[in-house]
């Protein structure tokens, strides 16, 4: 679908401060020799404070979002999506709280997403066409999760936590959105019923049919509708289960591995869910020079793809110069724990 | 018009399990009532100052609970200051015997604390602060910002601390009511358990049951204890609203209406009872209340000049500490002792000092020898 | 929290989020009510926001010291029964990095 305008207005980032080791990981599932943390390309990953929730972290990402736009557009944003995997309640939307904390206005079209790790970037999606179609003037979408791991599964050692914010608005774009794609289908790939704590997935099922299938396909037709092909790309960010998925999609698509620097944060920080390919996007977006094309393809289990082509203005690489607390510094703002104190949690 | 003390009572302190609320009011209004040798008839109104029994014991309409005691039922007050309820309770009936509505009345103070566990005895008491502005406030987190405001402005004060527990457990060991008969080191005080930072287990007061009662009457009786004045002053219920954090504002103003009233000078008291709910308050409220300067108050405690044989006796009963806290209580069992301790000739002028919340409230009575 | 104290609490939270301060006085709670036992140890702060002073928990374990320069941010307050509504409200954290401190 190609988009006539909409785009990138202002975005944030946040990550808890916490961090543990895959190291602590492996030692606590007994597992220490077995290499996983090599394995997954994943060497540590971020752990919310006892207090923190998707809900206090998609306000601390749109807080910082709103801080970058021009205080008077706040009136117009009118719509909020968010999309997780844990949303706090089962029935009332982390919107409505999440409006209230940002101050946001009343009238606002909002809902709570799941979609396993594609939320996010369907959020986006939907804001993006609320946009387009010229419904709202500018509108935010949150891809947030403070992911959860049975204790000794292999999610363990990627289940990570972190939010992203983006403003989707038609003027002063910070990157165009040049076309989108969605792909659907019923793959049950991994999945959580609802009264169970930790999710279940269906181990080497979850690659090809699940991500590599979805990733590709949604790609490949993106690049197909707008005529390119991967070395008419800039930079690609695919979704970060682990850091190897996204290189392996990365080369069965031919993009080459240089088109993926900046969207691998997820070697530091783990899989954030459904904030991971909204913050892979972010990063990039924190590095990337005027006039580049972005390609950003998630994944969400279930199983679906949303693949979107972006291109960066002037506009981009002159606000950045005013801002601060950006991802990557954040993600080197590591405060190490043991693996114990990941355990506590509220007993509610 | 002379407002005379002529009986007291008070139970023991503790945890008292075979104690309901109502058993521990009999014992004081019983106690108090044959103390005077008066009648059950001859109280004109009752006075019952309590924080939490609504809340504890689910028990509300105290007043009716306590008049229904005397055959006549007499007209009664609750009143709620949290753990000034006991000093403000015997504000109120002053008031009304200056105001010639009653010669004679009775004040009871009592709390019943311990059916409940612990954290959720700190969740009631934590209703003393504003608790719509200071959510997750509890009664030690708000005396240890003072101790910290204290420690930051004088130096560390653990050893004065440890010195106000101390003194205050010896003091109980002659106070049969006490809820603590047994001395403490200042090594045990500061390594018992960390409550709040700075302040430990053993620089809190406990949790406990008891009453306590006093009668007051303006008729002409001689040889009995006398209120020669009273202060009662206010501050701003939550910390951020005081002028200062190392100094009870509420207290300075109190003592200043009482010694006024009384028409004495300071020096002449010669013991005092003060709100020590935790031992950082005793050394506040000895300084505030002006028998030692602003920072001493420590290191005249670590001296020994407020214990017997030093400049005045702080907290003779072993104080909030170590004779137990009560909270409804305290006030009223304050003046019920240092009653009892002019009547056996033992001091002359003493003074009472109780506190509400973090500094909200305060009270201050002077009694004397008639 | 009861719905309507949740609901009157909420509309101070947006002029709160992002205000910064400095820290008066703090102690870190050790033992506490049974809403916020399993946040303890966790820090209860007395700020200085300029045109006023503000009571506030700290957020997480994290531990302050007087001139401590701090910012707003909205964290669970309480953790309440799991039928009950989630509480939030406004805490501090320190404005520095929370690298791990050269001793």
């Amino acid at each position: 679908m190609k988009i006539r305008s909409a785009g990138i207005v202002a975005y944030g980032a946040y990550l808890p401060s916490q961090r543990v080791s895959g190291s602590q990981i492996a030692q606590a599932q007994g597992k220490l020799d077995d290499n996983i943390p090599h394995a997954l390309g994943v060497t540590q990953k971020t752990v919310p404070e006892i207090d923190e929730d998707t809900i206090t972290m998609s306000v601390q990402a749109g807080f910082q979002a709103l801080e970058r736009l021009n205080s008077r557009q706040k009136q117009k944003i009118g719509t909020l999506f968010i999309g997780s995997e844990s949303h706090p309640y089962a029935v009332k939307p982390s919107a409505s709280v999440v409006k209230a904390a940002l101050g946001l206005p009343e009238q606002l079209a909002s809902a709570d997403l799941q979609f396993a790790c594609k939320a996010g970037t369907q959020a986006l999606q939907i804001c993006a066409s609320f946009v387009a179609a010229g419904m709202t003037k500018l509108g935010m979408a949150i891809g947030a999760d403070t992911a959860q791991a049975r204790p000794g599964d292999v999610l363990e050692f990627t289940a990570s936590a972190g939010a992203a914010a983006l403003i989707v608005g038609k003027e002063n774009l910070l990157a165009r959105l040049l076309a989108t794609h969605s792909i659907t289908t019923d793959t049950p790939d991994f999945w959580r019923r609802p009264k169970q704590d930790y999710p279940e997935h269906a181990g080497r099922f979850t690659g090809e049919p699940g991500y590599f299938y979805h990733v590709r396909t949604a790609t490949q037709q993106l690049l197909e509708e707008t005529n390119l092909r991967p070395e008419d790309i800039d930079w690609c960010v695919f979704h970060t289960p682990n850091a190897k998925f996204p290189q392996a999609a990365a080369r069965q698509l031919g993009f080459h591995k240089h088109q993926l620097k900046h969207s691998l944060l997820v070697e530091e920080i783990g899989n954030t869910y459904a904030a991971a390919s909204l913050l892979a996007f972010i990063n990039v977006l924190d590095h990337a020079a005027a006039g580049q094309k972005i390609l950003v393809t998630s994944y969400g289990s279930g199983a679906g793809a949303d693949s979107f082509l972006f291109e960066t203005t002037p506009l981009l690489v002159q606000q950045r110069k005013k801002w601060h607390g950006f991802l990557q510094e954040q993600a080197d703002q590591a405060t190490p724990i043991s693996y114990q104190k990941t355990l506590s949690k509220l007993e509610h | 018009m002379k407002i005379k003390i002529i009986g007291t009572a008070t139970t023991k302190f503790g945890e008292l399990w075979d104690k309901s609320l109502e058993d521990l009011l009999r014992e004081a209004v019983d106690g108090a009532l044959r103390n005077a040798n008066l009648e059950p008839k001859q109280i004109e109104a009752v006075f019952v100052a309590n924080k939490a029994a609504g809340s504890y014991e689910n028990q509300h309409h105290l007043n009716a609970l306590v008049s229904q005691f005397f055959p006549h039922h007499p007209p009664a007050i609750r009143v709620e200051a949290a753990c000034a309820s006991g000093g403000l309770g015997i504000v109120t009936a002053e008031h009304a015997l200056l105001a010639d509505q009653y010669k004679t009345v009775l004040v009871v103070g009592v709390e019943k604390m311990s059916d409940l566990s612990a954290s959720e005895t700190t969740f009631i008491l934590a209703g003393a602060a504003d608790n719509t502005r200071e959510y997750g406030s509890t009664f030690p987190a708000l005396y240890a910002l003072l101790a910290q405001s204290y420690e930051a402005k004088f130096g560390s004060q653990r050893e004065y601390l440890s010195a106000v527990a101390v003194k205050n457990h010896r003091h109980a060991l002659t106070n049969p009511q006490a809820q603590f008969h047994k001395e403490i080191t200042a090594q045990q005080v500061a390594q018992s358990q960390l409550i709040a930072d700075p302040l430990r287990l053993l620089d809190c007061s406990p949790i406990s049951d008891g009453a306590s009662a006093v009668i007051l009457t303006t008729k002409q009786v001689s040889h009995k204890p006398q209120i020669l004045g009273y202060g009662h002053a206010q501050d701003s219920l939550d910390l951020a609203g005081r002028s200062s954090l190392t100094t009870l504002a509420a207290t300075t103003q109190a003592v200043e209406q009482a010694l006024k009233k009384a028409k004495i000078k300071r020096s002449q008291l010669q013991v005092a009872e003060v709100h020590d709910c935790f031992t950082i308050a005793e050394i506040l409220a000895i300084e505030d209340l002006g028998f030692f300067p602003k920072g001493q108050g420590g290191q005249a405690t670590l001296d020994g000049e407020t214990t017997i044989g030093g400049k005045i006796v702080i907290n003779p009963s072993g104080g909030l500490k170590a004779c137990g806290h009560p909270v409804g209580a305290t006030g009223v069992k304050q003046i019920a002792f240092l009653a009892e301790q002019i009547q056996k000739g033992t001091y002359q002028y003493a003074l009472a000092h109780n506190v509400g919340g973090s500094g909200a409230t305060a009270v201050v009575h002077i009694l004397g020898a008639s | 929290m009861e719905p309507a104290q949740y609901w009157r609490a909420n509309k101070n939270w947006s002029a709160w989020i992002g205000r910064q301060g400095t820290v008066l006085v703090s102690t870190v709670v050790r033992t506490s009510s049974p809403q916020q036992d399993s946040f303890k140890p966790f820090s209860y702060l007395l700020v200085d926001f300029g045109k006023e002073k503000k009571e506030l928990l700290g957020v997480g374990h994290q531990e302050f010291q007087p001139g401590d320069k701090v910012v707003c941010v909205l964290r669970k307050i309480s953790d309440p029964s799991s039928r009950e509504l989630v509480t939030y409200g406004i805490k501090v954290k320190k404005l520095e990095s929370k690298e791990t401190k050269d001793h």
